[in-house]
């Protein structure tokens, strides 16, 4: 076979050369020679469309071809779909029979059936206007959610919801037991991060031993409730989002409506209330071992000894700072679980639309917990806790 | 050995694809023992039986997706699982396949579908990929909707938008799982003559997995047939010359949904 492309080429330039001859009614006439192969590639078509000038009919003839494939039939129907463009035609009569019947074939499927709506492109204004009618449509649905989820809890109150207990289980052990490893690691870490960054300060003033104070706060007011639910977020919420998903993709979610089984029931109440024990639980552990992670620092580092630091850390405790921290947690363990069903369930019909229900699961959740974050703190400082 | 299957060097002819002597398992589990089977150039070869007898693995041991437990699958006179691993890209390449669900990437419009096997494969420009994408959707009657991704169209849409993707390199080999599996009876039938033609034109091998009997009569050259119980093949042959000539009952009764009891 000769240099990939020359054959193709030669076609084209004689198509719009010598070979292209005009008769009496205005017909051209192109004439397609050598071996067509799909990896030598298309020659141009605007060559031809030059060549032809405004003549209506364009014959093909391929008595010369020694051999085809898809090639020659796309370099066809592309040639003919600019021909039709210019309102004129081509007249295959000359081609190999089974180049014929599959041109035909083309032709006849491309038009029939269902037309394609044309993708419409909407202007600035306009895409911004469908933004925010979008995103108040949005809005409207998780109110919609958040609603059916109470009503689902008032169902099961009253004992006429179905919820199966093995899934509340599941959920339990999975935003439980099994979240106790990365929980531990990252709540020692935070603790250690709390005690170096006070110590470095208050070490100036001869303060050290505040450090405990600093840590023992820091962990059960905020950051072992918060550092739990960002990790349940990553964790749970993702699974989550994931798994109903997924469950959207294979149908299993309209064969569930279908029975009669209220999706909100079945999927997302266990999953919600498998977190809402669960993470004041891994918060308790958290602050515990955030706490540890300080008294390392403080110990081992700034030199304090172990009674006074533990003993400082148990006298500046309120029964306050507890209860804020669990508080929160309960808080962040209802937002975490429904952001995660909730893209779950609103997830598209593809598993690329799985990922995309994941992803939006996991920032949702973690913008929703330093939100209700902020808003808990100011309002328990205003109420004086 | 199950009756009906014979010795592969009986059959001197070429064969494009040959299985010799095949078992299928998953763990303990024996799907199909010792099959043995040819696929001659240019013909439509059916691969037929029941649900669970194993059809569909044998497809993925076909196109080497799953390694089999003994026995070997041959391209021509190589040994696909035997071959080192570029052969077995070089082969991956003369064939193309078509999954029983379509397995269209979603993130991708059905353009972009057809367009990925010419881009990987063969070095064209993007105007050209795009008219061979166009075209191939064209031929299944899919030209009008190019830009659009596999989750805005109907299911059966979908199983051709998949054949036009198997079919972008125009392969001499084409694997196809169920494809008339969901579709109604004129879209089916459509798709068997699409199938019939391009062999016709391209020369095209079509090695198909079905159980659908119309399909089934309209478009197989050969066949075989999967029988669970035995774990064998216990027909092959032209399935019109089947539905008399069977010697096992099961195999008339499936090819006359019944009415010639087993």
């Amino acid at each position: 076979m000769s240099e990939p492309g020359t054959i193709a080429a030669a076609a084209a330039v004689r198509a719009a050369g010598a070979d292209l001859q005009t008769g009496p009614a205005g017909a051209a006439m192109l004439r397609l020679s050598g071996r067509w192969r799909i990896a030598d590639g298309l020659p141009s078509v605007q060559a031809v469309l030059d060549g032809l000038g405004d003549r209506r009919e364009l014959r093909v003839d391929g008595s010369t071809l020694e051999g085809w494939d898809s090639g020659l039939l796309a370099y066809l129907h592309g040639l003919e779909r600019a021909l039709a463009a210019r309102d004129a035609k081509l007249v295959d009569e000359g081609l190999p029979e089974g180049v014929r019947r599959l041109l035909a074939l083309a032709r006849e499927r491309s038009g029939a059936g269902v037309s394609a709506a044309q993708p419409r492109h909407p202007d600035l204004l306009e895409r911004l206007g469908l933004r925010a009618e979008e995103a108040w449509a949005g809005l409207l649905d998780v109110l919609d959610f958040v609603g059916d989820t109470a009503l689902a809890l008032g169902a099961l109150a009253r004992g006429r919801a179905r919820l199966r207990r093995v899934d509340l289980t599941l959920a339990l052990a999975e935003a439980g037991v099994r979240a106790l490893p990365i929980t531990a690691l990252i709540s020692v870490l935070v603790g250690v991060i709390l005690a170096f960054i006070g110590g470095v300060q208050l070490t100036q003033f001869g303060a050290e031993v505040f450090v405990a104070n600093l840590v023992a706060i820091g962990m059960l007011r905020e950051m072992g409730a918060m550092m739990a639910a960002v990790i349940m977020a990553g964790r749970t919420g993702a699974a989550y989002a994931a798994e109903i998903g997924t469950m959207v993709v294979n149908e299993e979610v309209d064969a569930l409506s279908t029975l009669g089984v209220e999706p909100m029931e079945f999927l997302v109440l266990p999953r919600v209330l498998g977190l809402v024990p669960m993470l004041p639980l891994l918060t308790v552990y958290a602050d515990l071992l955030g706490i540890l992670g300080g008294a390392a620092v403080g110990v081992g580092l700034y030199g304090i000894p172990a009674p006074v630091y533990l003993d400082q850390s148990r006298r500046f405790l309120s029964l306050a700072d507890g209860t804020v921290g669990l508080a929160k947690a309960v808080v962040f363990a209802v937002v975490v679980g429904l952001a995660g069903c909730y893209h779950g369930i609103r997830c598209g019909r593809s598993s690329a639309a799985v990922g995309v229900a994941t992803t939006r699961a996991v920032v949702a959740g973690i913008v929703l917990i330093v939100l209700t974050d902020a808003l808990m703190t100011v309002m328990f400082h205003a109420v004086g806790l | 050995m199950p009756s009906g299957s014979e010795p592969p060097a009986a059959a001197a002819e070429a064969a494009v694809v040959s299985v010799e002597r095949l078992t299928m398992a998953f763990g303990e589990r024996v799907l199909q023992q010792d099959i043995s089977f040819r696929v001659r150039p240019g013909s439509v070869f059916v691969v037929m039986g029941g649900s669970g007898s194993g059809k569909s693995t044998l497809l993925r041991h076909l196109v080497g997706l799953q390694t089999p437990a003994a026995g070997a699958v041959y391209y021509g006179e190589e040994s696909f699982f035997a071959a080192p691993p570029e052969r077995q890209d070089a082969i991956r390449a003369s064939f193309g396949v078509m999954y029983q669900q379509g397995a269209l990437w979603s993130s991708m419009t059905l353009g972009e579908n057809v367009a990925l096997p010419l881009q990987e494969r063969v070095h064209l420009p993007p105007h050209d990929v795009h008219e061979l994408a166009l075209l191939k959707l064209a031929l299944v009657g899919l030209g009008d909707f190019a830009d659009y991704y596999p989750a805005e169209i109907s299911g059966g849409m979908r199983k051709r938008a998949a054949i036009a993707r198997a079919m972008a390199l125009d392969p001499a080999i084409v694997f196809l799982d169920e494809p008339s599996a969901g579709l109604d009876p004129l879209t089916s039938r459509r798709l068997d003559d699409l199938l019939l033609e391009l062999r016709a034109s391209l020369g095209t091998t079509f090695v198909v997995v079905t159980h659908e009997l119309a399909s089934i009569f309209a478009i197989a050259d050969d066949s075989v047939f999967l029988d669970p119980a035995t774990r064998g093949i216990t027909a092959r042959g032209d399935p019109e010359r089947l539905v008399r000539e069977a010697a096992d009952p099961t195999v008339r009764a499936f090819l006359t949904r019944g009415e010639v009891a087993p």
